[in-house]
């Protein structure tokens, strides 16, 4: 069945997923970053009760009010295409996805659905703690919300926590702690939440300069700029170091990743750091990947071909892998034929396939050039992603001094690089996760399942139709989002001290 | 129960009336309601069926079971 699926259907399945993914990713930093801000703002009005903060607070919450409403629901697609498009990935995954996905269902439907209404209509008829209280659980709806879903990413990333049942064919979960807090779902939830606050702090940003710009919404814009600065630095340092532990896991657990997002065709110890092609920092990588000066690093050609880190762990050539994972879906085969029949043939099937499971998902590949991804598009992903960061830090740290000394106006060239924070803040995002996805084909599950096995035997032309669908609904959407939030900020009202 | 009867009431026209008052919060809704028509009618009833949809797990074991085995992978 598998060799009978176009390859159009895979690479356009996995474009409209990619699509839907980038699309719902526009609104949701955005969300959480502004209701760190919103909750910031709302905490210092109620502890100087000082009228202006809570006008910043409510224009502020206008803006966010918008992004909520125009990216609710836009992920609850990618559910859609999990049923539809990767059929064999939804129900090969089982209770792994599952639990987690209700869960955020409940939890966001609850919590956001229940809070947000007394944040929006409960100014002037519950108690100002109270409404505090509301916004902030309205950003933690969101953010455990977030949790859940990146816990699903993160198991996929990293297999934890299961257990294979042939005769179901589907994953079964055997430890939810293993599953809900693995070192992957942790520091992926940390590394991408902290991303969603630079997000909003470079948003707020972004308007406030423009607006000083214009000259116009000096107050609103300088208390803007005052908050959020300070918000981008702080979790500007929390996304270096998760994004710093994040490297350390994937060189264990997703070498070919690194491999691809470094160009690294050899490995070995003392491995460079590739600024851009050309330009290297001698020992840097080895430093990044395993805190190590003279640590190892295996580049592509290696994980291909097979290795030895120093410690003497043996990782197996591709090829070896490939014939392990054949084995494992022969056995898991023969035991499916015999299971009624011969429960003693049958449990020695089940054996042999748990003794190569780990390698399940290398049988369904046709060449051990299949596991190299993308190389460019995840070297440059890379670097977008790392020197958008950088540039936001800088612009941050530049702002919060110039705010320290009162002269936030005079630097018309440093108000300008604030506004180009919110592109920075959104291609840096939308580049990590293509590092993060791209950079782990061609699995859908790690090791376990990869996206030829994973999906659905639809017809090429019924996917490339919902495919132009959703980029014109999303489009669509995209556009109403951009006219309705500038209409607001320049219908923002005159707010002074 | 008349306090739980009371408290429901306080909160229907808590809603009611925040609704009520809404200014471009109704721009909003508008585009809120067109989407969540789009997504749940359009797309889910006539472009996402799911795959596996009418088969009870049993069935659904066994289709993912002859997608993910067949044909042998010695063919491979």
């Amino acid at each position: 069945m598998l060799q009978l699926i176009e390859s159009g259907v895979i690479d356009w399945s996995r474009a409209q997923f990619a699509l839907t993914a980038c699309y719902h990713w526009l609104f949701v930093p955005l969300t959480l970053g502004l209701a760190l801000i919103m909750g910031i703002m709302e905490t210092i009005y109620f502890i100087k009760k000082d009228e202006f903060w809570k006008q910043c607070t409510q224009f502020w919450m206008k803006l966010f009010g918008i992004n909520f409403a125009v990216g609710v629901a836009t992920g609850l697609i990618l559910e859609f295409e999990f049923g539809t498009n990767w059929s064999n990935y939804s129900w090969f995954v089982g209770d792994i996805f599952g639990a987690p996905l209700a869960i955020e269902g409940i939890v966001a439907f609850f919590m956001e659905s229940t809070f947000i209404a007394v944040m929006f209509f409960g100014w002037k008829k519950v108690r100002p703690g109270f409404h505090l209280a509301a916004t902030w659980l309205t950003g933690l709806g969101a953010t455990l919300s977030a949790w859940w879903i990146l816990v699903a990413n993160a198991w996929m990333q990293d297999p934890v926590g299961m257990e294979f049942n042939p005769e179901t064919v589907r994953n079964e979960m055997v430890d939810f702690a293993a599953v809900a807090l693995s070192p992957s779902a942790v520091m992926k939830f940390l590394h991408t939440i902290s991303c969603g606050w630079v997000t909003g702090a470079a948003f707020v940003v972004g308007v406030s300069c423009w607006f000083l710009l214009r000259r116009r919404n000096r107050d609103l814009a300088v208390a803007g700029i005052k908050v959020a600065a300070v918000v981008g630095v702080l979790a500007s340092l929390v996304v270096m170091g998760t994004g710093d532990q994040s490297g350390v896991q994937i060189a264990k657990q997703q070498p070919m990743k690194l491999a691809a997002a470094e160009g690294l065709e050899q490995g070995g110890a003392g491995a460079p750091f590739s600024i851009v092609p050309g330009v290297e920092m001698p020992n840097m990588l080895s430093i990044l990947a395993t805190h190590d000066i003279n640590g190892f690093v295996p580049g592509i050609h290696d994980i291909l071909n097979g290795y030895t880190t120093p410690d003497g762990t043996v990782h197996p050539s591709a090829a070896e892998k490939m014939e392990r994972g054949r084995n494992a879906i022969a056995a898991f085969s023969r035991f499916r034929e015999v299971r009624n029949t011969d429960p003693g043939e049958a449990a020695k099937a089940r054996e042999e396939l748990s003794q190569d499971m780990e390698y399940f998902g290398y049988g369904y590949l046709e060449s051990a050039e299949q596991l190299v991804p993308n190389v460019p598009l995840v070297y440059w992903s890379f670097r977008i992603m790392v020197g958008g960061g950088g540039f936001m830090i800088l612009v941050f740290l530049t702002l919060v001094w110039l705010q320290r000394r009162g002269r936030i106006e005079e630097s018309r060239p440093m108000l300008w690089l604030g506004v180009l924070t919110v592109p920075a803040a959104y291609l840096a995002g939308q580049a990590g996760w293509v590092v993060a996805e791209v950079g782990r084909q061609p699995w859908a599950i790690q090791d376990l399942l990869p996206v030829n096995a994973a999906v659905s035997g639809l017809a090429t032309a019924d996917v490339v139709t919902t495919f132009i669908l959703f980029a014109v609904l999303f489009t669509l959407l995209l556009v109403a989002e951009i006219r309705i939030m500038c209409r607001a900020i320049s219908n923002a009202p005159e707010i002074t001290k | 129960m008349k306090r739980i009867g009371h408290i429901l009431r306080d909160v229907w026209a808590f809603y009611v009336t925040g609704f009520r008052e809404m200014t471009w919060g109704r721009t909003l809704w508008i585009l809120i309601l067109v989407k969540l028509f789009l997504i749940f009618v359009v797309l889910r009833l006539f472009f996402f069926r799911p795959t596996l949809q009418g088969l009870d797990n049993d069935a659904k074991s066994e289709t993912v079971g002859n997608n993910l085995t067949l044909p042998q992978s010695d063919e491979r």
